[in-house]
């Protein structure tokens, strides 16, 4: 079965990779219809999976060095054809994998990889939990909170595996019968979702947003991100808090939490505290300094390394395919938009009619839906640029906010959280057998509705006054 | 997916039945297959190994017609496709050396004597199942219910091998 | 021995001759020269020290010490009247080799250089004279020192005899303690036997008495012309439960394999199961060819596959009580160590009983029984039982598994019988055929099989006692024969004979 999926997948994307050429496409360049046929072949496979995402995501690249640049294979041609496409010099296309948001990226991974080696991250979990008491209610939020605080700097999914861990002796604690063991189980994913909102770094489809936002000159403060973000976490936490109890009360009034453990408190693992401490002290407190947090975030790259906190295995263990899956998301972005297909699929559609917030409600509920589907990475990379070329073209006219949108793109696709394969924290929670799929989309179709709803009330009143 | 089997080989048939009762709930995603020698056993394995499936698991008597369960252990071990199953002896009869022959030449799992207690025995069965997942699987997440959860968690944890998309 | 101390020339030795001592005596004394006294254990000359005197004995006896390095002093020699002391040391002027000392009141002459000289002078045949005393005393004295050699030497080997002897008489000792301990573990052990035996037997009878009567009585729960007619099916499934047909593993395999892909929805607990089913009951389930089965087919399956497992455990529990009591008799049989109560017995009926016990490790092996009818004869079962159980347990040590075991019984000619235990082993080496069957003869690291097997030197004793004997010889093929011939007697003559 999965052979055959993978021939379709494959003979389809390379269709509609050529397709384009052959269509009566008026107005469109052949730098667009380049890029058009890239990016459908894109969006097949990153929906199909004939291959890896992240795999994808360089293909896209390698097509773009090989047609779209300046030292490409129609490098001539193209510059010859039409003026409105200079062929892109093929650094950016690279550049992309260093782009200063995959730099911010990459310190957060360093970070990361340094709370995980010496067990930062479980004697955090250990001292956020502790406040929380034995109670079932304040538990679960007690785990959601710890668990949303760590995905914010990690990456979701490797906070939701830690998490897990620690939960499963609690559940083992509990009557098979007691819901709440669900409400346990799902409270991870959940939290780690809502989480990774939080920061810059906190999960991919926001470094999509980001470097959109710089392409078009805007730059957010790490802090500024947080001003934004943390109130609807907060927010979107409690609501996702008691719609859990509400849904799967618990049947036990008490239980412990006992989390063993032992703080390392070898001079590597203080080593990694104090260079955390102070990378996220300095990013906080970007506004003061003025230095750009995608120049902090080399403090720890090489700072954990240099200081013998990270050997060259802990390198290799990043997840390199994360960063070559925005890098891929970036790239394509950028031929989006300066080849002008962004622009042409944008006048395909009549949007004058909808306004500034009918806009915005179509692209997030296009975004969230598609997000349950498929990679959230995916999704912001397939919509964000379209925002962006509505914002620049002006067509949406006035009330459309184009950085407001941006983001709030890039935020709704994490509220996707309805099947186990929307995002990989809801696999992992559903590997542990506790949680059946209809649990998950009870709770996450209630959740993203609510996270739609509220994203959308933040974007139009709150953020824009936090954004000037 | 590659199915991983279990293999049960002793010469009476009494007990192959009382393990196929015992580690019943397994079945469902650890298929076990019955043998009543070590030819036999051979037979069994290359008919897996074959179909392109393999053996997570073997629990073997020792005292049998023909080759013994040590010999058959032993052999496994050394064999490039069995090298990683978990050996198991479930006997009443092997004396101190074979069993030292078998620790050694052949790096046994685990010994159960007879007569079992069918707790142990899946339970047993479950953590040397956990084991093999460990070191033959890279992503041990569908055999986590089935398994020993914690630990196969722990795994997935510290692997890192699962990202964010 | 004084014969050999006496040499020609002593006839002449002046000092044998208590009146020529007298008179050289009486010559010296007119030397003035005094007679010096000793009391008893009193010293007169010192190992180590020189000495200038020579000492005639006059009277009394003087025993001569040899310390050596140790504290210890060594009686060496013994003069007594007429024997002169010192003289080596005087001669050679070299300290005293040995000391004398008086053991009885000793009067002596003692006799400077100056005096001899003088007396010589004197006198010169007086000095040939006490020259020819000189050196027949030596003479005299080397003699006695190789008599006394010589007789060391016979004592040595003596000693030495003996020495062999009583060693000889240990092992004797030893091998019987051990025999006796033996003995003694066996009797314990028969009397264990016998206790378990009779405990088993009463719950194990029970066992049997149950298993019949259910046999018997559940299949009629569910006949068709009862009034619970309904059950038919259930019946059925449990009859064919307790007469499951025997399915060698690889066939088991392959219909569970074969079941699995007609109906892909059967769990593979349920597919071992069906497979188990002969043709006709299969058909009475009444199932489709292949296909999905529904799930109600499913569960109506599963139901009365609970029938046929009642029938499989109820005839599996036959089976074993059945085993088992087997088992208790053979042990009961087997044990039975009473010395006293020799009897008329088919010998046969032992070596099965051995068998049986012994049939756990046998199993790696094919045996053969070729057991002829014999006629009883007289003797102790138990006995033989170790004769057996010896003979079988050293045909299992020297043979590899998967090779023959052959018992024989037959009876030769009217008043003998011939029982043989082959094997298909490493063999015995010719020279080695007799030896065997010596008491502390192995060719094995000593593990002691507790009370099974005496060794071939206890067998033979028992063979013996029964009025036969016991030969050990090598196969053509290869492997070792034990060939064990008995009288027949009857038990009259054997009363008179084994009294």
């Amino acid at each position: 079965m999965r052979f055959n999926k993978q021939i379709i997948g494959l003979t389809l994307g390379i269709f509609v990779l050529i397709l384009p050429h052959f269509l009566p496409l008026a107005e469109l360049s052949p730098a667009g219809r380049i890029t058009l046929g890239i990016f459908l072949m894109a969006g097949v496979f990153w929906i199909l999976e004939p291959i890896p995402i992240f795999a994808t995501s360089m293909v896209v690249i390698l097509l773009q060095v090989f047609f779209l640049s300046d030292k490409g294979l129609l490098a001539e041609a193209l510059s010859n054809g039409s003026v409105e496409y200079m062929p892109q010099s093929y650094k950016d296309f690279y550049g992309t994998l260093a782009s200063p948001i995959i730099i911010l990226f990459l310190g957060g991974f360093s970070l990361a990889a340094a709370a995980v080696k010496y067990g930062i991250d479980r004697s955090l979990t250990r001292i956020l939990l502790q406040p929380f008491g034995s109670k079932p209610q304040n538990v679960c939020l007690g785990l959601m909170v710890s668990t949303a605080v760590l995905s914010a700097f990690m990456s979701n999914t490797a906070t939701t595996a830690m998490m897990i861990t620690v939960v499963l002796p609690i559940i083992a604690q509990l009557d098979t019968t007691d819901p709440f063991k669900k409400v346990v189980a799902l409270s991870i994913p959940v939290g780690a979702n809502i989480g990774g909102i939080a920061t810059p770094i906190g999960t991919p489809p926001n470094a999509i947003a980001l470097a959109a936002l710089r392409e078009q000159g805007i730059e957010i403060a790490f802090s500024s991100w947080m001003m934004l973000a943390v109130p609807l976490v907060v927010v979107m936490l409690f609501i996702a808090w008691r719609l859990l109890l509400f849904l799967f009360p618990p049947a036990t009034a008490s239980f412990e939490v006992k989390l063993d453990g032992k703080l390392d408190k070898s001079p590597a693992a203080i080593g990694a505290c104090i260079i955390f401490g102070i990378t996220v002290l300095l990013w906080v407190t970007e506004k003061i300094h003025g230095i750009s947090s995608t120049i902090i975030a080399f403090l720890p790259i090489a700072s954990l390394p240099a200081l013998q906190v990270l050997d060259k295995k802990d390198i290799r263990g990043f997840s390199w395919e994360v960063l070559w899956l925005v890098a891929g998301g970036i790239s394509l972005g950028l031929s989006l938009e300066h080849t002008g297909l962004a622009n042409w699929i944008i006048r395909l559609v009549n949007w004058e009619s909808l306004g500034g917030f009918g806009l915005l409600v179509v692209f997030g509920l296009v975004g969230f839906a598609v997000a349950n589907l498929v990679s959230h990475t995916v999704s912001a990379t397939i919509l964000v640029p379209l925002a962006v070329g509505l914002g620049v073209s002006s067509i949406a006219g006035e009330s459309f906010d184009m950085q407001s949108s941006i983001i709030t793109i890039g935020i709704i696709v994490s509220f996707s959280m309805i099947l186990p394969i929307s995002t990989p924290p809801n696999a992992i929670a559903m590997s542990t057998g506790m949680i059946e799929s209809k649990d998950m989309a009870k709770t996450g179709i209630v959740i993203g509705i609510f996270g739609f709803i509220f994203t959308l009330i933040f974007s139009l009143f709150f953020w824009p006054v936090i954004l000037g | 997916m590659k199915k991983i089997y279990i293999l049960c080989v002793d010469d009476e048939p009494e007990v192959l039945e009382a393990v196929e009762r015992d580690i019943a709930e397994l079945e469902d995603d650890f298929p076990l297959e019955t043998a009543e020698s070590a030819d036999d056993a051979r037979t069994v394995i290359d008919q897996i190994y074959a179909v392109g499936d393999r053996l997570g698991l073997i629990l073997c008597d020792h005292v049998m017609p023909g080759d013994t369960g040590v010999e058959l252990l032993i052999e496994m071990f050394n064999d490039e496709r069995t090298h990683d199953t978990r050996r198991v002896l479930l006997t009443g009869q092997a004396g101190l050396e074979a069993t030292v022959q078998a620790v050694n030449a052949g790096q046994l799992n685990h010994y159960i004597a007879k007569p079992w207690t069918p707790d142990n025995l899946r339970q047993v069965a479950r953590d040397q199942l956990t084991e093999y997942v460990i070191q033959t699987e890279t992503d041990p997440r569908p055999y986590m219910q089935q398994l020993n959860m914690q630990k196969l968690a722990e795994v997935v944890y510290k692997r890192g091998l699962i990202s964010d998309e | 021995m004084d014969a050999f101390i006496q040499s020609p020339g002593d006839e002449n030795d002046d000092l044998n001759d208590p009146i020529k001592v007298q008179n050289i005596v009486q010559k010296i004394r007119h030397l003035k020269k005094e007679t010096v006294s000793y009391a008893p254990d009193a010293p007169i000359i010192n190992e180590g020290e020189s000495n200038a005197f020579i000492y005639v004995i006059l009277e009394g006896s003087v025993q001569l010490l040899k310390h050596g390095q140790t504290k210890a002093s060594m009686p060496v020699d013994r003069f007594g009247p007429g024997d002169l002391l010192g003289l080596t040391s005087f001669w050679s002027q070299q300290p005293s080799f040995l000391s004398s000392k008086a053991i009885t009141a000793v009067n002596c002459l003692r006799l400077r250089n100056e005096d001899v000289e003088q007396l010589v002078h004197e006198d010169p045949a007086f000095g040939k004279t006490v020259h020819r005393i000189f050196i027949s005393n030596l003479s005299k004295r080397y003699r006695r020192m190789i008599a006394l050699n010589i007789k060391v030497a016979e004592l040595g080997n003596a000693l030495e005899h003996e020495h062999a002897q009583l060693k000889q008489a240990m092992q004797d000792l030893e091998s019987t303690r051990n025999q006796l301990v033996h003995q003694e573990k066996l009797a314990t052990l028969g009397q264990l036997l016998a206790g378990i035996a009779h405990e088993i037997n009463n719950p194990c009878a029970a066992l049997n008495r149950g298993v019949d009567n259910l046999i018997r009585i559940l299949p009629t729960l569910f006949d068709t012309t009862h009034v619970f007619g309904k059950f038919n099916q259930e019946g059925r499934m449990l009859t064919a439960g307790m007469n499951c047909p025997y399915w060698s593993a690889e066939e088991k395999r392959s219909r569970m394999h074969q079941l699995l892909e007609q109906y892909p929805n059967i769990k593979r607990p349920l597919a071992r199961r069906m497979a188990q089913l002969d043709e006709h009951t299969f058909r009475s389930l009444h199932l489709p060819d292949h296909g999905s089965l529904a799930d109600k087919t499913i569960a109506r399956i599963s139901n009365l596959f609970d029938f046929y497992e009642i029938g499989n455990y109820l005839r599996s529990v036959q089976l074993s009580s059945d085993r088992i009591h087997k088992l208790v008799i053979s042990l009961k049989n087997y044990g039975k160590h009473d010395e006293a109560t020799w009897q008329m017995f088919d010998l046969r009926d032992g070596i099965r009983d051995t068998l049986t016990v012994l049939n756990n490790r046998l199993k790696h092996y094919r045996i053969q029984l070729r057991l002829d009818p014999i006629p009883p004869i007289y003797g102790s079962g138990s006995e033989l039982n170790q004769v057996w159980t010896n003979l079988l347990i050293n045909a299992i040590q020297a043979t590899e598994s998967g090779k023959t075991i052959a018992i024989s019984t037959e009876q030769t000619d009217p008043h003998s019988i011939m029982i043989q235990f082959s094997d298909a082993g490493t063999g015995i080496q010719p020279h080695l055929l007799e030896k065997i069957f010596e008491a502390n003869f192995t060719t094995k690291k000593s593990k002691s099989d507790f009370g099974l097997g005496l060794g071939l030197a206890i067998s033979k004793e028992i063979i013996e006692k029964h009025g036969g004997n016991i030969q050990a010889s090598n196969r053509a093929e290869g492997g070792a024969c034990f060939t064990i011939t008995l009288p027949v007697r009857s038990s009259q003559q054997s009363v008179q004979e084994h009294s």
